[in-house]
């Protein structure tokens, strides 16, 4: 069988290409990446719609069926806990305050989630905080916290999967209260 | 006139003796809860141990069958996600019956307390080949609480980054 030259240069051009690839493993996504812009955008659906203005219709979609909160003072809920807790709690109609989530600025790094080669879901990592809110009174910062995200994507659509929140702290409290070992 | 300076004193004493009451109460609910996270802490630490330096390390298979929780999720970033414990014993063995010895180090992390359910360790290690730093990488690691066991029940490994040689 003869082999065309050009063919052979192709593929190795090509494997030289993949274990560059291998070889550089996947770094933290750049701000103005697709995928960066992508998570970003669905964070902001979930926050400053769904949960500022509490549209809980936002966490039905965003969320997976198999959606699992973890929490440091409030321990472990499913989707429907979690929604059941939001309904009770803060977004509960007749409320004489509201709670905001700001996302601290600069906070975020996202990583890719792979599977040879083909994207399947992403890691987003930040700090937020959050604040209340009374009519004719100046907000009032609340507690800050680090979250881990596990956004999946299921079907073309990206699910949050997993979201682990911990470390709350209240702003007039510097003392870090993740144990840090080095 | 005398009377009546120790009349005005009382209130204040009262008030002062309240106030060193609440803190001692809250130094001591300060030093409990940095008692708890120092209990913590070693657990954890005690657990990153066992996963990695024997389990891992010294390919003690049954050690790592036991860590692992039998609904375990482990996402990674090149690699997939897998959710079979079966899997991941699987490529534990794999990995051991190989002729270079991958070993992993840990270079730092942070241990956070997930409520009554766990832990969250978040953190950084290397891996080496025969010896030789290979690459580093980062993980999530979610530890449950269990009776008195802890079960390691969720992973992502991420940022995976080859050391130039």
């Amino acid at each position: 069988m003869k082999i065309n030259p050009l063919f052979l240069q192709l593929k190795s051009i090509l494997i030289g290409i993949q274990f560059f690839q291998v070889q550089c493993g996947y770094a933290q996504e750049e701000k103005n990446s697709e995928l960066y812009k992508t998570i970003m955008s669905k964070d902001s659906l979930l926050f400053n719609v769904g949960f500022n203005t509490c549209d809980i219709s936002q966490f039905e979609n965003l969320f997976s069926d198999d959606f699992e909160f973890y929490h440091d003072q409030d321990s472990i809920s499913d989707k429907e806990l979690f929604l059941l807790n939001l309904k009770k709690g803060i977004c509960l109609p007749g409320k004489n305050y509201k709670v905001r989530r700001d996302l601290k600025t600069n906070s975020t790094e996202i990583y890719p989630l792979t599977k040879n080669g083909v994207l399947y879901g992403a890691l987003q990592i930040g700090i937020h905080q959050f604040f209340e809110i009374s009519p004719g009174q100046k907000d009032k910062p609340g507690s800050i916290a680090k979250f881990t995200h596990v956004w999946l994507l299921k079907n073309g659509v990206w699910k949050l999967s997993r979201s682990f929140s911990y470390d709350h702290k209240l702003p007039d409290n510097d003392k870090q209260h993740s144990i840090e070992v080095k | 006139m005398k009377t009546n300076k120790i009349k005005t004193m009382e209130p204040m004493m009262n008030i002062l003796i309240l106030f060193m009451l609440f803190l001692s109460r809250e130094a001591k609910a300060q030093t409990n809860s940095v008692l708890k996270m120092d209990v913590l802490k070693t657990e954890i630490m005690k657990m990153d141990s066992l996963l990695f330096d024997v389990s891992f390390n010294q390919c003690d298979a049954a050690l790592f069958k036991k860590i692992i929780a039998d609904d375990i999720e482990f996402y990674d970033d090149r690699s997939g996600l897998n959710t079979s414990k079966g899997n991941e014993i699987k490529s534990l063995l794999d990995k051991c019956g190989r002729s270079e010895k991958l070993t992993r180090k840990l270079n730092s992390c942070t241990i956070d307390k997930l409520g009554d359910f766990g832990a969250v360790q978040i953190g950084e290690h290397t891996f080496y080949v025969d010896g030789k730093p290979s690459g580093t990488g980062k993980f999530v690691h979610i530890w449950e609480r269990k009776d008195k066991d802890w079960i390691l029940k969720r992973i992502v490994s991420y940022e995976h980054r080859a050391i130039k040689k």
